[in-house]
């Protein structure tokens, strides 16, 4: 499969007869990956996935549908092309158009230093995983790495062809030490963003503090969350609609809100111009952009999924909602330009040092080291999460690691009153405030 | 159930019907055994075979395993409407030198793909251990349903969504703000040539469903009715009864009130219980999980639960969703007692796993796809019925609170300490049902403990579709089912 097949279905598409509009999105790359441990071995991938969608205008608006042409089989296409505009004749939504061809996001999301194979480069990652963890005196139990690249060209019937290479890379390790056993998790589009040193050298502390951590005693405190607390480390894929409100952790029911389809069927808890908040904002002013411009971002992409622009845009100004994630169909329902969805948030900061949300006042202070897990509600903003380790500190300011106990809530309610550090950091999605305190939380 | 909406209408494609909720699923139906060909490459198996046997001679281990997977489905609501139905193929050759493996994979599944993939293998991997090995004879397994969605087109699927979405219409009056109309069809033909076994099944995992939203304040209620596992069609043959109380369990938390905080005496509906049991207790016995020490479950000196507690792993149950002939490394399907009486028992493995703990070797190799990385993955896991009925539960509990609707439920495997969301509650005094209701309640604390305390288990359980998700490529259909089960745990409202 190549380049000539996705130029020679979107010939087919142009001739057939009942299509008014298309999209062709062609994917091919390699995945390797590489295993340590009791399942030791390697693997390679070669993927490919030829795929259209075909736009059918009629008399009650516009229908649509997909089909995937087998790489075993190209001479199907044409047979794929009349199913599919039949299918699409039956569909009905409101009607709208494909918008002129705008211009790519100029940004960076590929690792030019990885090799063609990938298999010896997710080996070498392997390879530094072990030394990492050997320079913290840990041992690596079981560990993969998965090195993907994958090279995406859409092209659309409205004059859009672009392509752009991506790649991704996948860290997921135990290491343990004399029985004791942490998780070491990296996710990056690059090898040197993977920081395996300073991830394995977390790991062998938060070792040494579990096994020197009492049980936490449930009451009320302050919660500062940092690092992967904060981002929750995700290593999941990469989202390629940048909607999954998953791999967004906290700000998963911010970015769930932003649906324009939801917002358009009147579902969703606020709309642009209102308070995301269902109470008075007593904390730091909470401003939220979308950028999938930044180089290297794990969300980062030039274009999506359909050939639609990535843009900056507002999320949520000063606590009020602002703007919504916008695909192909949703800006042109409401006759404006396509954003490209919410991709790696950008969270102004606060005007407090992060010492100062570190250090207790009134109530005790928990900073999270690591949560157990982390649910959210899309829909509601309900939040329910567990609490791996962390740092327990009172007006005496002793500071002593402590596990378990759960917290839930709002993330509404608790982001109306949360502080932000002066400080920032990025952490693949996430570039915002190291430091985001939360006020009288009530653990269980 | 970590399963939503949004994946469902995305595979769909074309269709943009509001993602909304999970689904649900229904009563078995009893799969038999049929000759199957694999569709539209009825020379592929013998070429695979033919190079399996090549490879073997050379390997201590050599297997393939193709997949030619049709994925489609059907939506409608008020605005929109729409079907589609996409195929995806793959295979995957893996060798072993006794030491280490290694896999090629490619979606190429013509004869020069498969040829590239086989020798790009002897490539990645010096040949060792390798002999002369017989493959046995060729063995099909398919299962039935009444209305094979293969027989129809997806514009005929739509017809019938369509039928359904006007049935929905006529629930829940106007306090409705939202319904749709729902199918996803998954049907996989699977062959996996190694290991002296040449097998090909083919499975129709469906779902049809009904979604309906209410207005509660600031926040919508979203019920799903729904039917699945593996059959046709017939999933969207919903009854009447089921969706008038699917829309007044949407309207009857208009005007919630939270539910009194601290321990008490609860009963765990189906959907409470069989999240329980595959959340918490299922991962928990993933035997990857057990090699890394993430999971309690080794660590236990002790039962798991009382000795009203059996929980089962079975691929081999007929209709359930993650019902399957053989794994993804071609064993054959049979149920793994996970908790027996409350004591522990196996987990669930792969061949790897299984060697290297030193533990039986169960039927649960599993892949997303032949492109994605096998592990030991739950296929259909039951919370084991009991004795009792529903009314002799809720009589002997005296007070406490029954809840309903599982929404989610999460564990930290090192520590066992889990939470359960249920849509709502309902108050039980004196041994009956007061009348009061209660909004959405966190169910949390120590999954020994709570599974200890069980004191009593109803007879009749219910079975619904949902998926294993670790990850993108690291997800598989599943069932999870319960009956309703009396214990003592923290809640919160």
């Amino acid at each position: 499969m190549s380049i000539a097949d996705a130029e020679r279905l979107v010939k087919l598409l142009e001739k057939a007869r009942n299509v008014d509009e298309f999209v062709v999105v062609d994917r091919s790359g390699v995945r390797a990956s590489a295993t340590t441990g009791a399942n030791a071995g390697r693997r390679r991938v070669d993927l490919h996935r030829l795929e259209a969608t075909v736009y059918r205008d009629v008399r009650r608006g516009r229908g649509s549908a997909s089909f995937i042409v087998p790489d075993h089989d190209t001479a199907a296409a044409a047979a794929l092309i009349a199913a599919a505009t039949s299918r699409a004749e039956n569909a009905a939504g409101p009607a709208w158009t494909l918008p002129p061809p705008a211009a790519p996001a100029r940004v960076s999301v590929a690792d030019l230093t990885l090799g063609e194979a990938l298999v010896p480069d997710a080996e070498a990652i392997a390879s530094q995983l072990a030394e990492a963890a050997n320079e913290a005196a840990l041992t690596v139990g079981l560990a993969r790495v998965d090195v993907e690249r994958v090279a995406v060209s859409v092209i659309t019937s409205s004059g859009f062809d672009n392509s752009f290479e991506t790649t991704d890379l996948h860290v997921d390790a135990i290491v343990t030490n004399t029985g004791a056993a942490e998780r070491v998790r990296a996710h990056a589009r690059r090898a040197e963003d993977l920081h395996l040193a300073d991830r394995t050298a977390g790991a062998a502390e938060r070792m040494a503090d579990r096994s020197a951590a009492t049980e936490l005693e449930p009451g009320t405190y302050d919660i500062a969350l940092a690092g992967p607390a904060l981002t929750l480390d995700v290593t999941g894929s990469i989202s390629t609609n940048g909607s999954n409100h998953e791999l967004y952790g906290w700000f998963g029911p911010i970015v769930a809100q932003s649906s324009a389809s939801m917002a358009r069927q009147r579902l969703t808890r606020y709309r642009p111009g209102q308070s995301i908040y269902d109470i008075p904002a007593t904390g730091d002013p909470l401003t939220i952009t979308s950028d999938g411009t930044l180089d290297y971002g794990l969300h980062s992409r030039p274009f999506g999924e359909l050939g639609e622009p990535v843009r900056r845009f507002t999320l949520v100004e000063d606590g009020v909602a602002a703007g919504l994630s916008l695909d192909l169909r949703e800006a042109a329902l409401r006759g404006v330009n396509p954003n490209g969805g919410v991709r790696n948030l950008v969270v102004a900061s606060g005007a407090t040092p992060a010492a100062d949300l570190l250090t207790p006042d009134a109530a005790p202070l928990l900073e999270i080291a690591e949560l157990g897990w982390l649910e959210t509600n899309p829909r509601t903003g309900g939040f329910v999460a567990e609490i791996g380790l962390a740092y327990a500190s009172g007006p005496a300011r002793t500071r002593a690691p402590v596990v378990g106990g759960t917290i839930r809530g709002s993330i509404f309610d608790v982001l109306a009153a949360a502080r932000l550090s002066k400080e920032r950091a990025f952490y693949g999605w996430y570039d915002g405030p190291t430091v985001v305190r939360l006020s009288g939380i009530a653990v269980r | 159930m970590d399963w939503t909406r949004r994946s469902v209408l995305q595979a769909v494609g074309a269709v943009a019907l509001t993602p909304l909720l999970e689904a649900c699923g229904g009563p078995p139906k009893t799969p038999v055994t049929a000759p199957v060909a694999l569709r539209g490459m009825p020379e592929v198996r013998d070429q695979i075979r033919a190079l399996v046997e090549s490879l073997s001679r050379d390997y201590a281990h050599a297997s393939a395993l193709a997949t030619v997977r049709e994925v489609g489905g059907a939506a409608a609501d008020a605005g929109e409407r729409g079907s589609n139905r996409v195929t995806e193929a793959g295979v995957v050759f893996r060798v072993s030198d006794g030491a280490s493996f290694f896999e090629r994979a490619t979606s190429d599944l013509s004869g020069d793909g498969i040829a590239l993939a086989a020798a790009a293998v002897r490539d990645g991997l010096a040949p060792g251990g390798g002999r002369q090995r017989d493959i046995g004879a060729a063995e099909d397994f398919a299962a039935t349903s009444e209305i094979d969605p293969a027989s129809l087109a997806p514009q005929q699927w739509l017809e019938r969504v369509d039928a359904l979405y006007r049935r929905a219409q006529r629930v829940g009056g106007s306090r409705i703000i939202y319904r749709g109309a729902y199918l996803t069809v998954d049907d996989t033909q699977t062959l996996f040539i190694g290991d002296g076994r040449d097998v090909l099944q083919r499975v129709v995992r469906t779902r049809g469903g009904v979604l309906l939203v209410a207005w509660t304040g600031s926040t919508p209620t979203v019920e799903d009715a729904n039917h699945g596992g593996t059959m046709g069609l017939e999933a969207l043959e919903l009854s009447t009864e089921t969706l008038e109380r699917a829309a007044d369990n949407a309207l009857s938390l208009l005007t919630p009130t939270p539910a009194p905080t601290g321990e008490t005496a609860v009963i765990l509906d189906p959907s409470v219980a069989a999240l329980i049991a595959h959340q918490c207790v299922g991962r928990a016995f993933e035997a990857d999980r057990w090699m890394s020490g993430e999971s309690l479950v080794p660590r236990l000196d002790g039962p798991l639960g009382s000795p009203q507690v059996t929980i089962v792993d079975d691929p081999s149950v007929g209709g359930g969703y993650g019902s399957y002939y053989f794994d993804d490394e071609g064993y054959p399907a049979e149920p793994t007692y996970l908790v027996r009486n409350g004591e522990v028992g196996s987990p669930v493995t792969d061949r790897a796993t299984a060697a290297a703990l030193d533990v039986p070797r169960t039927a649960n190799a599993r892949r997303a796809s032949p492109l994605d990385p096998m592990s030991p993955r739950v296929s259909n896991v039951s919370f084991e019925p009991g004795t009792a009925s529903r009314d002799e539960l809720i009589e002997s509990m005296g007070d406490g609170l029954l809840l309903e609707g599982g929404l989610v439920a999460r564990m930290d495997l090192r520590t066992g300490r889990f939470a359960v969301r249920a849509t709502r509650a309902r108050d039980i005094e004196g041994g009956k049902l007061s009348g009061r209701l209660y909004g959405t309640v966190d169910l949390h604390g120590d999954l020994t403990q709570l599974l200890s305390a069980v004191t009593g288990v109803t007879t009749d359980t219910e079975r619904f579709a949902s998926t294993c998700v670790h990850g993108e490529r690291d997800a598989v259909p599943i069932s999870i089912s319960g009956p309703l089960v009396l214990t003592r745990g923290e809640v919160s409202g």
